[in-house]
């Protein structure tokens, strides 16, 4: 019998001592890991074969993190989480929107950082960085967590928008509540039922027109939500 | 009648008065050889001298009529002050009322020149405009300022000082100023004579901090009279003060200066200290972790790792609240707006405190989600707890409250310690401030952790209020934005 593929995960960090540790803790986590200690290194590595995901440190001496990034996106869309000890917020949402999936502030838990590759990999196994509903009247940016709808444009948190994408996915399709909470949260977030509820009400003060009479996101009482596509329903990839 | 013409009038008047006399007695004189010599010479003398009263007589019925009207006017103009041009009274008057009106302009030049000095400018701008305006009120362009001692020789140095027109430096200083400056210096406005010729000086200064004068050469002109020198004494008291507050101004911009650099050098310091403990706290905590999940480390060394764990992660706690001060100094502190249970956070950070004391959690009223920002209120809870530990005696309970109250979760955390006075409560949330109290109960702290509190709850669209008797505890409530989380709330 085969043994399961390992997703290989490449991680870059100018610090060999953290870069041994967290390559020790995310091979045990079950991935395939592989190291670059600077972002001519990790462009080297790519010739030789593209990883499921890419762990970036943000500040390195010569190419530096967001050169990397900007470098890998312009070859293929890598899911990306940036490592670093940048305090600048600015930079934070930059780094967010333009390159990177998921962002973590030194210093980390390990652990941590396990939670958020098994996160950003469920969340880019199912693609659709856009979706657009109701013939286009309501859009949802997931890269720039941005939601438009005929009465204005919103903000949407990083769970709302992980919530969003998990239920367009499989749109018109009931997501039992178990599920949701097991793609949307991580383990460590000890999310129970009334996360997604408290959750859901706060998406449909920004999604629907009248939250009290949802349109789009519809609830299954007893079993989940379902994203209802309105008239039509177009993921984008 | 007009009045022109009085000392002409008056000419005349004695002219013709005079000369019928003395013609009738020529005439006489001449006639006594010819027509008059045999006439009676009294006579003669009689007519003569009868003509003479009586033109006299007509003359002063005529003239003294007018000389009245001018007496009279006279005297009308004393009691009126009425000014009569054609007279020299009037025009002394006119003088007099011209000098007036040239001092009132001086004054009130003075005055909108003293207020126009830009005293907020650089102490060598403001002598240069202030020269300009003693230009300007004495309409003479020679007055210079020299200042002969400065104890700010940085913001105001030594030397001879044009006004703003000249665009020029300030020249050294020469023999003439140092002697203009002592000679008769027991009158802050004076005319002096000397090797150097005559000039009108003026004090600005003469402290220890700062001397300088105002002056001019005065060659060849009218000594300043009593009224200039007031004026000149003005001006100088004037220039005196604007030239002070300037260089006041300067210091205390300077010193603001000063410590703006040193508060961004301490920023800068903070920041890159911590950026710089960020990575090694992070491998030192995975690499302890890492080890005790080692099964081949004896079981002896386990309590060690476990050490490094707890003291790395405290560490680790530390360093974040630095970053979040210095974040909050920078104003770049965002947090993120998520939807969580509180209960599990505070047992969460409890637990990590390892603290060897009773805890109570008690969770009242319907139940609720904090939508915050969870890793800034573990932070948040971090502090507090850590302090009522800290502050309070050994064994002594801490007890967490949960309750929704107004659309918000009340989170008071509660000890048993030494509390805080009026003047500790009042200065509790600012950075890096600790009591005397506080310093002698734990020597070890750094003064953040209610500074970063009150930072991160604020930035949380949160609050944070303190209940404290010095004695009798502290009790610090949260409030943290929260949302219903029953079932049928959906």
């Amino acid at each position: 019998m085969l043994a399961p593929v390992r997703p290989a995960v490449l991680l870059v960090d100018d610090d060999l001592t953290l870069l041994s540790v967290l390559s020790r803790r995310v091979s045990r986590a079950g991935y395939d890991v592989r190291t670059a200690p600077s972002g001519p290194a990790a462009l080297k590595q790519l010739e030789g074969g593209w990883p499921a995901l890419m762990v970036v440190d943000l500040m390195m001496p010569g190419m530096d993190g967001f050169e990397l990034c900007r470098r890998v996106k312009q070859l293929a869309d890598l899911p990306i989480i940036v490592l670093s000890a940048v305090d600048a917020s600015e930079a934070k949402v930059s780094a967010l929107e333009m390159y990177a999936e998921d962002y973590v502030t030194k210093p980390f838990d390990p652990d941590e950082l396990v939670a958020r590759i098994q996160r950003v990999l469920r969340r880019a196994s199912i693609g659709s960085p856009q979706i657009s509903l109701d013939g286009g009247d309501v859009e949802v940016d997931l890269a720039t967590r941005r939601l438009s709808t005929p009465s204005g444009s919103h903000q949407l948190t990083p769970t709302e928008a992980r919530l969003l994408q998990v239920l367009a996915a499989s749109v018109d399709r009931v997501i039992p509540t178990v599920e949701l909470l097991d793609r949307v949260w991580t383990d460590a977030d000890g999310a129970d039922p009334s996360y997604l509820w408290v959750t859901v009400r706060r998406l449909r003060r920004k999604l629907e027109a009248d939250p009290d009479r949802p349109r789009y996101l519809i609830t299954e009482r007893g079993i989940g939500y379902r994203l209802s596509s309105g008239t039509t329903v177009t993921p984008r990839a | 009648m007009p009045r022109t013409g009085l000392w002409l009038r008056v000419f005349v008047g004695l002219l013709v008065a005079v000369m019928p006399p003395i013609v009738l007695l020529v005439g006489a004189l001449l006639l006594t050889e010819t027509v008059l010599h045999e006439a009676n010479p009294d006579l003669v003398a009689i007519v003569v001298v009868v003509g003479a009263i009586g033109w006299a007589a007509i003359l002063a019925v005529v003239f003294t009529g007018g000389l009245a009207d001018d007496f009279r006017s006279f005297l009308s103009l004393a009691e009126r002050g009425e000014q009569r041009t054609d007279s020299d009274l009037g025009a002394a008057y006119q003088q007099l009322a011209g000098s007036l009106d040239e001092r009132n302009r001086q004054v009130a030049t003075l005055a909108q020149r003293a207020s126009m000095v830009p005293i907020d400018d650089e102490p060598q701008a403001v002598v240069a405009s202030l020269v300009s305006a003693v230009r300007h009120v004495m309409r003479d362009p020679t007055w210079r300022c020299a200042v002969l001692g400065s104890d700010s020789a940085d913001l105001l140095p030594i030397g001879v000082y044009q006004g703003t027109e000249d665009r020029a430096s300030a020249a050294p200083i020469g023999e003439m100023e140092r002697w203009a400056s002592v000679s008769e210096s027991e009158l802050p406005a004076r005319h002096i004579e000397g090797p150097w010729g005559a000039f009108a000086v003026v004090d600005v200064a003469v402290s220890d901090r700062l001397r300088a004068i105002l002056y001019a050469p005065w060659e060849g002109r009218m000594d300043p009279t009593p009224a200039e020198i007031a004026l000149l004494t003005l001006v100088g008291q004037h220039a005196g003060t604007a030239l002070e507050h300037s260089l006041l101004y300067s210091q205390v911009r300077s010193q603001a200066d000063e410590l703006n650099r040193l508060a961004a050098v301490q920023a800068d310091f903070l920041r890159g200290v911590t950026h710089d403990l960020q990575t090694p706290l992070t491998s030192i905590g995975a690499l302890a972790t890492e080890l005790r999940a080692n099964e081949e480390v004896p079981e002896s060394a386990q309590t060690d790792l476990e050490s490094i764990t707890h003291q790395a992660e405290r560490l680790r706690r530390l360093v974040s609240q630095l970053l979040v001060a210095s974040r909050l100094e920078a104003g770049v502190l965002t947090p993120q707006q998520e939807v969580f249970a509180v209960p599990p956070l505070v047992e969460r950070t409890w637990a990590a405190l390892r603290a060897d004391r009773p805890f109570e959690l008690s969770v009242e009223g319907a139940p609720h989600l904090a939508v915050a920002d969870p890793d800034r209120l573990e932070q948040v809870l971090w502090a507090l707890l850590d302090n009522a530990v800290k502050y309070s005696p050994a064994g002594s309970p801490v007890a967490v409250q949960i309750a929704p109250v107004d659309g918000r979760l009340a989170i008071t955390v509660r000890d048993q310690g030494t509390g805080m006075d009026e003047v500790t409560r009042e200065q509790a949330f600012e950075q890096f401030y600790r009591s005397d109290q506080a310093r002698k109960l734990a020597p070890d702290g750094s003064g953040v952790g209610l500074y970063a509190a009150r930072g991160l709850m604020e930035a949380m669209g949160g609050a944070i209020q303190i209940d404290s008797q010095l004695g009798a505890g502290t009790s610090i409530t949260l409030g943290v934005p929260a949302e219903p989380s029953d079932s049928t709330s959906e």
